[in-house]
């Protein structure tokens, strides 16, 4: 089971901030992570827009970095300040 | 000292607070403080409330990391900030910083580039609630332009 966090204007599209949810076994990447997501909540492209980055774990997610079975995975929009 | 909460800041106790840190060291000739308050009014009305999220994890490493990047910059004695998070009313105090120096120089710097940071790269998320709805804002073109100083300005501060 995986942790999702679903930030500012994302949580929108998600109606939630926060799940748990299993991960497919298919899932290996974050272009693959992003278009699951994505269909999942019918966003039509809302979580593949690039300005949309994912942290694993507390960490920012390159595109090209391999999905290796975080404990949490947060979306983040562009950031709003204090 | 970083404190990131739901709790109400009283920006008086927290300059006390920070003056009587301070006070052991007799080297500090300036101390700055600066304080942040919810506007009540905004483009689309009044503001009925304004929410702030954060990502804790990720939102005190990146205001650590600024802290530190201020103290290798400027000749800092001490900083203290605090940031509210959840949902506030207009005339809260959403931000409170203050720096020391030797100098009053580097330490209205040091405050303005932490406070630059504050408003354009803490991972905060923020939401305006107005009779017209509830919108999440981003940082303005000026918030940005602001942030760009120090990009020339770090290393070369001027001791006054």
């Amino acid at each position: 089971m995986t942790h999702f966090l679903y930030f500012g204007r994302i949580s929108d599209v998600t109606g939630c901030t926060e799940e748990d949810h299993d991960l497919p076994a298919d899932v290996t990447s974050i272009p693959a992570l992003r278009h699951w997501l994505d269909t999942r909540f019918g966003a039509t492209g809302a979580l593949q827009d690039l300005s949309v980055r994912i942290a694993l774990d507390s960490q920012i997610a390159l595109e090209d970095q391999a999905l290796s079975a975080p404990r949490e995975i947060a979306l983040m929009p562009p950031v709003g300040g204090g | 000292m970083i404190c990131v909460s739901e709790t109400p800041i009283d920006s008086s106790a927290a300059l006390k607070a920070f003056e009587e840190e301070i006070a052991q060291s007799d080297t500090s000739g300036a101390i700055i403080s600066f304080s942040g308050r919810v506007r009540g009014n905004a483009a689309s009305g009044q503001v009925s409330f304004l929410k702030l999220q954060s990502y804790p994890s990720m939102t005190e490493k990146g205001i650590a990391e600024a802290c530190q990047k201020a103290q290798q910059t400027w000749p800092l004695d001490g900083v203290h900030i605090r940031h509210r998070i959840g949902e506030m009313q207009a005339g809260d105090t959403i931000v409170f910083v203050a720096t020391a120096s030797a100098h009053r120089r580097a330490a209205f710097e040091a405050a303005d580039f932490l406070m630059d940071y504050l408003k354009t790269k803490a991972v905060f998320w923020k939401q305006e609630a107005t009779p017209a709805g509830a919108t999440w804002i981003e940082p303005r073109a000026e918030d940005y332009s602001d942030a760009a100083r120090w990009k020339l300005k770090a290393g070369t501060h001027v001791e006054t």
